[in-house]
């Protein structure tokens, strides 16, 4: 299974130009419907602006139990991974609303 | 010129030179006659002088003056410098340790992941284990709403200083732009200040500045304030949100011609849970 580095290949995780650029490093994995890893090592923890235009645009588009088979995430802190949840969780209630 | 200012948050008469026309001084000297200032109060003095510079530009020099612990205490965390004609901020960003704080900075979008990482790196030393999310938000979304909404000539400035004896990490971003009022009328015309800045800080609402915008980041800092014992204060148009320990809200009277945005945020470390690497799905 292939692992995507944020780190490496994304400059930061707070504006929305850097999550559109993890966005479409994701795109095909999501397309296929392909399992990947995504190492936040060395992150710090995302901004909304950051989820809205990378996971959240991911989820618009191919739902979210699409999202949850396709991204495997490691190396993340419990927090970070609550704050995306939280992030996550915030963006259903305003599809919804 | 002379400004003398007799307590915190008094500084009608700096706000007041940012909306003269013209000012017949080559040098404006404040007087701070304070025994304690917050970083709230250097990110004022900071942005105000700047304006004031650039509004007025026969105006050579700032001075500040104040006790010796005062400016002892400017001079270190670059408030004296960044007054300085000419000033260029450095390349690289330095923790100043002898007053546990990260220095002052004008951040764009394109280096505010550099400081928050290098804040979260010094801040991660002395608190150590503990999980600073909610640094990394507070500052992220803060600065991301100025670029998205405030149309501030002079940028967004952020400033952190941590308290070791109340064991408190106190950051505060400003800017000088058209302030959450003004932003929000253009929704709802009707609003009065205090009904904007309620609105604003509502989940899920936002003026949509910016298509990609989806209202989380002022609710995201609102939330983690009432359910810790943390505090917010937001100034902006002619008011000032204050979220204090319990969850305690209420919205009072700013400081008379105030421009811009403010927020300061306290996190109590105490409060702060543990940080752990975790295995897991969404």
């Amino acid at each position: 299974m292939n692992t995507i580095q944020i780190k490496a290949h994304v400059g930061g995780t707070s504006t929305n130009d850097e999550g559109c650029t993890l966005k479409y490093l994701l795109f095909p994995y999501f397309r296929d419907n392909v399992p990947v890893m995504v190492s936040f090592k060395g992150t710090t923890p995302m901004s909304s602006s950051f989820f809205n235009s990378s996971f959240g645009e991911l989820i618009d588009e191919f739902g979210y139990d699409t999202f949850k088979s396709v991204v495997l995430p490691r190396d993340i802190t419990a927090s970070h991974l609550n704050l995306i949840k939280m992030y996550i969780k915030m963006h259903q209630q305003n599809e919804t609303a | 010129m002379d400004i003398i200012i007799n307590r915190l948050g008094d500084y009608s008469h700096l706000f007041d030179l940012c909306h003269i026309e013209y000012i017949d001084d080559e040098q404006l000297d404040i007087h701070l006659n304070l025994s304690f200032i917050n970083p709230h109060d250097v990110l004022l003095l900071a942005q105000l002088s700047i304006f004031i510079k650039k509004k007025h530009l026969h105006i050579k020099r700032i001075n500040i003056h104040g006790s010796v612990i005062t400016i002892d205490y400017l001079k270190d965390i670059g408030l004296i410098s960044f007054l300085r004609a000419n000033y260029q901020q450095p390349r690289t960003i330095s923790f100043i340790n002898k007053r546990t704080a990260m220095p002052i900075r004008r951040v764009e979008q394109s280096s505010l992941e550099e400081y928050v990482y290098e804040t979260l790196k010094y801040i991660g030393n002395i608190c150590r284990g503990k999980e600073l999310t909610m640094l990394s938000v507070g500052i992220k979304e803060s600065i991301n709403n100025v670029y998205d909404h405030a149309e501030s000539e002079i940028g967004a400035y952020v400033f952190c200083q941590y308290y070791p004896k109340l064991n408190v990490i106190r950051v505060c971003v400003s800017d000088y732009g058209q302030g959450i009022p003004t932003v929000v009328r253009r929704k709802y015309p009707d609003f009065s200040d205090g009904e904007c800045l309620r609105w604003a800080l509502t989940e899920h609402n936002t003026t949509k500045s910016l298509p990609s915008n989806a209202g989380m980041g002022l609710s995201i800092i609102r939330n983690f304030s009432k359910t810790t014992s943390g505090e917010l204060t937001i100034w902006t148009g002619n008011c000032c949100y204050l979220c204090r320990s319990g969850g305690q809200e209420r919205i009072i009277k700013n400081i008379s011609g105030f421009k811009g945005t403010l927020i300061e945020l306290d996190i109590h470390v105490d409060s702060l849970n543990d940080e752990e690497d975790i295995s897991d799905t969404f």
